[in-house]
């Protein structure tokens, strides 16, 4: 597992936990980033920018600090599990 | 009369749909004993009335912000006959996480199904028969934008209401967790007593979700302790996690019905023109740039489209006047001086404005409609945390070119309250469109043709920068508090409607227009009254010589003593009492500066002689006085509108206070500075 913030732009990921509160769960299950769903990182923005990601077709634009808290794993690494 | 409230995610177009569905018939109100502001609005469905409420965009109902708590309280204590949520078709599942919520509710319900062009566009066709079926409510399908879909919303709205039946289907979120819903639905219901507003299905799921403001609203009540029981016994067995259990199961669920009822066509192999365009400006090297220069063009295009339009009003109300004077003049000279140098001089000086305005406005409407804004606000995110400020301030201070009264308003989208009370602390920096006009005049009066979109430019941008800057110096001095989280949606690119930029931009010019007609009318009237009265008397007239004679008046009157008064603290920063005169207007509203200085100079001037206000000033002052005057008036001239607002929205009068006096110190000091450079550089 990484963190959002460690994923190179292109790599499609699926998410395995968020480390904050409530609040931030909340929030995320409102724009489908929920446990065991899969989206696309587009872009990491240097200088502490967001990183972007497109989950179901719509783009979101996630914060540095929120990004942290989101562990995920590549896609790729599941398909060499499986063969 | 029916009520209905409006609802949905944000970018599901709801505010086109409340546009389309009310027109002009729209007003702002607050929410029923709160300062929390909404739009109402109405039409006509079969012959009957149905009022139309504007609740904020939002993705579940959860509140986590004050604001989402208030409209959700309005949502069940106004107790609407229907609630109709916007969908936003080619964004299904995240559309009916919310519908799924709103079942529970046990209000009648119409979805329409929004964006149907978007979505076909992606290679989505939504089947709205099979959405209905599922879910048990009306589905009506809409394309707000173009107008589409109206008259069949509106009469699917008012049978709903009729009917008053409210859904039935329930989301199965599998064992144990329905057991759990039923038992605590149950205890509500046998505890009479511990009945609130909502239904107690509604509140049943909103307490295993753990939603404490309906918690604390029912705690100690009578008929806690079985409900307090009941929850100690579903804890114990399915442990602490229920409510994350049942946000992702709905999710799940509103997943699974958006895939059930959507045909996907294959996915095209060539990009999406939108996605090709992101590529280029999402990357800050070009699209921070790209920004920049889209701003610079909105002022450029003020200068080039707006001016010749502006100089027609301007002989217009030139024509006016020589008219007037040629009807009035000899017959009654106190009432030609009243419409000429008080009316026509101060109204018609302000209106002069009404081209550049209605541009500005219109490029501001265009930028946030299409998308823009969001992608400003992603790319400058990283840059704007360093300062304190949050990625979201973006939307705010752009906002802010405007009027500060909303920007203050919309800084609620930034999410903690720090981020948010700094970005209202700087707000005042970002120009708005009253002190847009007196930028205008000036840089038309001192600067030369070519660089005039340019020097226009610099004002904004300094404005700016000195926000920035006050926003890192005074991080520290606001308390630290969880750090506000950053999560924004980046819509599709849409060519704005031709309709929405109609509608917005007659809006704002409809309030520059009554503006004019109330505010800088009633003002202008008094400050012809205080530049014309008292007069001096025959006999001291008479020793005065006839060219001279004017300015002896003006001298003579209210204002001119007030002037005089304030000399002392107007000479440093090198202004003169006539400028005095009208910055004294200015701080009842920025536009009565030109209404003042219309007036100041059309009683000034000799009979029948009337240049443009910029060729007067031109004459009269150099290009020194006119850095100062825009110096002045970006930083220091104060507003008592936004005052007002920001001791509302950040709840503390301290604040609002300290900004004003800071400001007008820091402006003040600003300008002496330039004007002791300027004198010792000899300009």
């Amino acid at each position: 597992m990484r963190k959002l913030t460690d994923i190179q732009p292109g790599t499609s990921v699926i998410l395995k936990e968020v480390l904050g509160g409530k609040r931030l769960q909340t929030r995320l299950i409102g724009h489908g980033l929920l446990e065991g769903r899969a989206f696309l990182v587009l872009e990491r923005l240097g200088q502490g920018g967001p990183v972007l990601v497109e989950i179901e077709g719509s783009k979101l634009a996630i914060g540095r600090g929120i990004a942290e808290k989101i562990l995920v794993q590549p896609e790729e690494g599941l398909a060499g599990l499986f063969g | 009369m029916l009520k209905a409230a409006l609802i949905g995610n944000p970018n599901a177009g709801k505010t086109t749909l409340f546009n389309a569905l009310t027109g002009a018939r729209q007003r702002v109100a607050n929410y029923p004993g709160t300062t929390v502001e909404r739009k109402e609005g109405g039409f006509q469905a079969l012959g009957e009335d149905v009022a139309l409420i504007d609740l904020p965009g939002i993705y579940d109902l959860t509140p986590l912000s004050p604001d989402e708590a208030v409209a959700r309280a309005a949502l069940i204590k106004e107790r609407p006959d229907v609630i109709v949520q916007v969908l936003d078709a080619s964004n299904l599942a995240r559309g009916l996480y919310l519908t799924l919520e709103l079942l529970a509710l046990e209000t009648p319900l119409v979805l329409c199904l929004n964006m149907l062009d978007v979505a076909e566009a992606k290679g989505a066709h939504v089947d709205p028969r099979a959405l209905s079926k599922l879910l048990g409510v009306p589905v009506a399908e809409a394309i707000a934008s173009k107008g589409v879909g109206m008259d069949a919303l509106k009469r699917t709205i008012r049978e709903t209401a009729k009917e008053g039946r409210a859904p039935r289907a329930r989301v199965a979120y599998g064992e144990p967790l329905d057991f759990a819903l039923k038992t605590l639905q149950s205890t509500l219901e046998a505890a009479p007593s511990l009945e609130s507003d909502f239904p107690a299905s509604y509140l049943a799921l909103k307490l295993l979700e753990g939603d404490e403001l309906l918690a604390k609203a029912i705690q100690g009540g009578a008929g806690y302790a079985p409900l307090e029981a009941a929850f100690q016994a579903i804890r114990e067995q399915i442990g602490q996690n229920t409510d994350m259990m049942l946000k992702q199961r709905r999710y799940e669920k509103a997943s699974q019905i958006a895939k059930s009822v959507t045909l996907l066509a294959p996915k095209p192999a060539q990009e999406a023109a939108g996605d090709k365009l992101d590529r280029l400006l999402l990357n800050p090297k070009v699209g921070i740039p790209a920004f920049l220069v889209m701003l610079f063009s909105v002022f450029a295009l003020t200068f080039l489209l707006g001016n010749p339009l502006a100089e027609g009003i301007e002989r217009i109300i030139g024509v006016l006047g020589a008219w007037m004077i040629g009807v009035l003049g000899t017959a009654s000279p106190l009432l030609a001086s009243f419409l000429t140098d008080g009316v026509l001089a101060g109204v018609g000086a302000v209106l002069t404005f009404l081209p550049q305005i209605a541009i500005l406005f219109l490029a501001l409407v265009a930028m946030e409609d299409s998308g823009a804004m969001a992608r400003a606000a992603y790319l400058l995110e990283g840059w704007m945390s360093k300062l304190g400020l949050h990625g979201k301030s973006v939307i705010p201070m752009v906002l802010g070119f405007g009027c500060a009264v909303p920007a203050i308003m919309a800084t609620r989208i930034v999410e903690s309250r720090k981020e948010r009370l700094i970005t209202m602390f700087v707000m005042p920096l970002f120009s708005c469109s009253a002190r847009f006009p007196i930028y205008v005049l000036i840089v038309a009066a001192f600067f030369p043709k070519p660089l005039q979109p340019l020097a226009l430019f610099g004002v904004y941008m300094l404005g700016v920068l000195l926000a920035f800057l006050i926003a890192v110096l005074f991080k520290g001095a606001f308390d630290k508090e969880e750090e506000g989280f950053f999560l924004l949606e980046i819509p599709p690119y849409r060519m704005p409607s031709k309709k929405t930029l109609i509608f917005f931009t007659w809006q704002r010019v409809g309030q520059f227009l009554k503006r004019a007609g109330t505010i800088i009318f009633a003002f202008s009237v008094l400050m012809w009254a205080m530049s014309r009265f008292p007069s001096p008397p025959a006999s001291e007239l008479a020793a005065v010589p006839e060219g001279m004679r004017p300015a002896y008046r003006l001298g003579y009157s209210f204002t001119g003593r007030l002037a005089k008064g304030i000399e002392p603290i107007l000479e440093p920063i090198g202004f003169d009492g006539r400028i005095g005169m009208a910055l004294v207007g200015a701080t009842l509203a920025r536009e009565i500066f030109i209404s003042q200085l219309g007036i100041v100079y059309a009683l000034d001037a000799p009979e029948g002689v009337s240049p443009s206000l910029a060729d007067r000033l031109q004459k009269d002052y150099g290009p020194l006085t006119g850095v100062c005057l825009l110096l002045y008036f970006l930083i220091a001239s104060p507003c008592v509108s936004a005052s007002i607002v920001m001791t509302k929205e950040s709840g503390s009068p301290m604040l609002a206070f300290l900004q004003a006096g800071f400001l007008f110190a820091l402006g003040y000091a600003a300008v002496f500075v330039a004007y002791r450079i300027g004198l010792m550089l000899g300009a």
